[in-house]
């Protein structure tokens, strides 16, 4: 924030545009999606030509426009390589997401460059520095090492500064000619046959076309020339064209070697979902879904989706929900590169009682949830679901979405208020038996652990259900007490003429 | 009025509460609901513990009755309750039928290996958002449990200040300190003749001095003039 201007503005002098620019975009891309390529000399070729290096090539030595024999004259260890368009495409989209996290008026200039509408963020960000440095702040968090922000009150003007200097620049209206008087003429952008002519004129920065007589820039230098020289007067009468926020997250990552086994890709993967997770975080999102791409060495894709049982961003408990599905069905042939989708949900939120006990927070029961989930199976962990018609089958679902459940009637408030029954343990599944019966009543069990002489029986009560479906079930109950105590409930089958232990009595 | 009596004689027997802990020492509590047990625990099953009920390998205690009592209790209070059902035996319409709020229980359920059960265990208790973590696993011939878990949950539930309740067959080998044990005896069950049902005794309360086996809200046919053994 080198270039912050410390003027004292009225809210209505506020710029309402600022840029986000990402300088040497390709390498940047790169180096966010090989976090490991930070320490090494990466250059991004354009062909047989270096178009961009890092601070650590540049130390070496290595310069924009060598050729790669050049490069590697220089140094050995240098990382050539090109920027796979996919890795441009997601830093192009993170870049989206940061805007996006500020504004929802954005439109992108071009890869590495977006503009937003900062008007109305007066509230949040009541000084256009802050609001300045929280931009680079998300930038780093995104993993953009360098960036640019330029806040002014025009789409070309907000441009030109971030292009100008480093770090934060604020140009307030009416101040702009002083401003980028500093600044140098590249920075307005000509086109190469006008910066050829200001470069023989000697107009090497924009104070020096400012110095030029308007009336002759016109008809001596042309008409682009006459719009610079007003641009850098502060006219910009640009129309601000904004794009629908993109409500898909997707992140993509190219290797140079194939991947046989599950336990690299998992660590690949892993910082993949991190910065997947940065920019569902920064648009207030959580994962709800993720689809895995697994591009193999034959060409071919094998797709792993991941449904979370509920919305989490607990990257943890995904990655070893991952490794189950790459157990369960791992890729036929070895992986030369991955993209990740991740479909946006909208964080859960919970109204709490004003006097009752505090209430857990939704998000951190849906993460708990999902990390069951990755232990159990989904389907057997949630809030149960009582459905009446099954009752006799005991059979219930696990839901979810607590919410979705009725909640306490009165009439069951008041029914807990009757003296309970003794609970029945359920056996799962009910046990086989074979029962003695003397006058068609059961006197003893004869086999396995609950073996004994039935000292006291109550019952049959008959029972028909779900006689409309397949599950049929029609006989009679009967509770009986052995002699040491146990009280059993026996279900006898009269359809098979089959006994079995329902549950004991605890 | 001999069933009374007999009543009187078993009540007399329980509970056998026990603590590992310096005895003047005050817990805060998760009550269960049940007035003559939550005094003799001082409270409920305390905060930050570990709890077990168990019967010394009787089949029939009541353990899981009064487990499924305190959990409809707490929930009708506005309390959250996880329920790690490990040997797939608990039946959540006798929840509903004791007024438990369901949306207030976060069940897992399945018949899991000891190793899984006791995972899930540490990952909930991890989280502080419930008031009490049941885990059952009464029809498990023991349960294996290492010193090393045993001070990382104590560790994991004094920082989350959850009480947890083990309802188990027996005693696990291995929970060495800062438990509170309640022994149960057997029920006993007594058989009304007039109404041809079992009654039994449950604690020294109004609420559980006698049950029955079904309550009302669905049809059963008992036959009139049956035999009964």
């Amino acid at each position: 924030m080198g270039n912050m201007q410390k003027e004292k503005v009225s809210p209505t002098e506020r710029p309402r545009f600022a840029c986000i620019l990402i300088p040497s975009f390709p390498l940047q891309a790169l180096l966010r999606s090989n976090p490991s390529f930070s320490s090494k000399k990466v250059c991004v070729l354009d062909g047989d030509i270096i178009a961009f290096c890092s601070s650590s090539a540049l130390a070496s030595g290595i310069r924009r426009g060598m050729t790669i024999a050049q490069a590697l004259s220089i140094a050995k260890d240098a990382v050539l390589c090109n920027c796979p368009p996919e890795v441009i495409s997601s830093a192009q989209s993170a870049l989206l997401d940061i805007a996006f996290s500020f504004s929802p008026l954005v439109e992108p200039i071009q890869n590495g460059t977006v503009v937003l509408d900062i008007s109305g963020t007066q509230q949040r960000f009541p000084s256009v520095f802050g609001l300045g440095a929280s931009i680079e702040a998300m930038c780093k968090k995104n993993l953009f090492s360098s960036v640019r922000v330029g806040i002014a009150d025009g789409i070309k003007l907000s441009i030109v500064t971030a292009r100008a200097f480093e770090g934060v620049s604020v140009v307030f209206k009416g101040h702009e000619a002083s401003h980028l008087s500093k600044a140098p003429i590249e920075s307005l952008a000509p086109s190469q046959a006008l910066l050829a002519i200001f470069k023989k004129l000697g107009i090497n920065k924009v104070s020096d076309l400012l110095k030029l007589n308007p009336k002759g820039i016109g008809t001596r230098l042309g008409n682009e020339a006459l719009k610079l020289y007003l641009l850098a007067q502060g006219e910009d009468n640009t129309v601000f064209n904004p794009i629908t926020p993109t409500t898909t997250f997707e992140e993509a990552l190219r290797l140079d070697y194939s991947l046989e086994q599950a336990e690299p890709l998992i660590f690949l993967l892993s910082s993949v979902i991190e910065r997947l997770f940065v920019r569902l975080e920064g648009r207030g999102f959580v994962c709800s879904k993720l689809v895995l791409s697994l591009q193999l060495e034959d060409k071919a894709c094998h797709v792993i989706p991941l449904e979370l049982p509920r919305p989490s961003n607990d990257i943890k408990t995904i990655l070893q929900l991952f490794k189950l599905s790459l157990d369960k069905n791992p890729p036929p042939s070895p992986i030369t590169g991955f993209s990740l989708q991740a479909t946006p949900a909208k964080k859960t939120m919970a109204q709490a009682h004003l006097l009752g006990p505090p209430e857990p927070e939704p998000s951190s029961i849906d993460s708990l949830i999902v990390q069951i989930a990755s232990i159990v199976g989904a389907e057997n962990v949630g809030y149960p679901v009582c459905d009446e018609r099954k009752y006799f089958s005991g059979a219930f679902l696990l839901t979810h979405e607590p919410s979705a459940l009725p909640s306490l009637s009165s009439e069951v408030s008041e029914q807990s208020q009757k003296p309970p029954v003794i609970a029945l343990r359920k056996f799962n599944p009910p046990k086989e038996i074979s029962v003695l019966l003397r006058d068609g009543v059961p006197v003893a069990i004869e086999q396995g652990y609950f073996r004994g002489h039935i000292r006291q029986c109550a019952g049959p009560w008959f029972m028909e259900a779900s006689w409309w479906s397949n599950e049929h079930r029609f006989g009679a109950f009967y509770d009986v007490a052995l002699g040491d105590g146990r009280i059993l409930r026996l279900w006898h089958d009269l359809v098979e003429d089959k006994w079995f232990i329902e549950g004991v009595y605890d | 009025m001999k069933a009374r009596e007999e009543i009187q004689k078993i009540i007399a027997s329980i509970p056998q509460v026990r603590w590992a802990t310096h005895p003047k020492e005050v817990l805060k509590a998760v009550p269960s609901g049940i007035p003559e047990l939550d005094r003799a625990l001082g409270g409920g099953f305390p905060k930050g513990r570990i709890s077990i009920l168990y019967s010394d390998n009787f089949a029939s205690s009541g353990r899981f009755s009064i487990a499924i009592y305190t959990v409809s209790n707490i929930t009708r209070e506005g309390g959250n309750v996880a329920w790690i059902d490990a040997d797939g035996s608990l039946d959540p319409y006798l929840l509903k039928q004791y007024g438990a709020d369901m949306r207030r229980i976060l069940l897992v359920k399945g018949r899991m290996p000891q190793k899984k059960a006791l995972k899930v265990l540490e990952e909930i208790v991890r989280h502080a958002f419930f008031q009490i973590v049941i885990f059952s696993f009464v029809s498990w011939k023991n349960l294996v449990w290492t010193p090393s878990l045993n001070l990382r949950v104590l560790k994991t539930l004094e920082q989350s200040r959850i009480a947890l309740l083990l309802l188990c067959k027996q005693k696990p080998e291995g929970l060495l300190s800062n438990l509170c044990c309640v022994a149960l005896p057997p029920l006993k069950p007594f058989f009304d003749e007039r109404h041809r049902l079992f009654l039994g005794a449950f604690l020294d309360s109004p609420t559980f001095s006698i049950f029955l086996p079904y309550r009302a809200s669905y049809t059963f046919y008992p036959i009139e003039g049956g035999k009964y053994g």
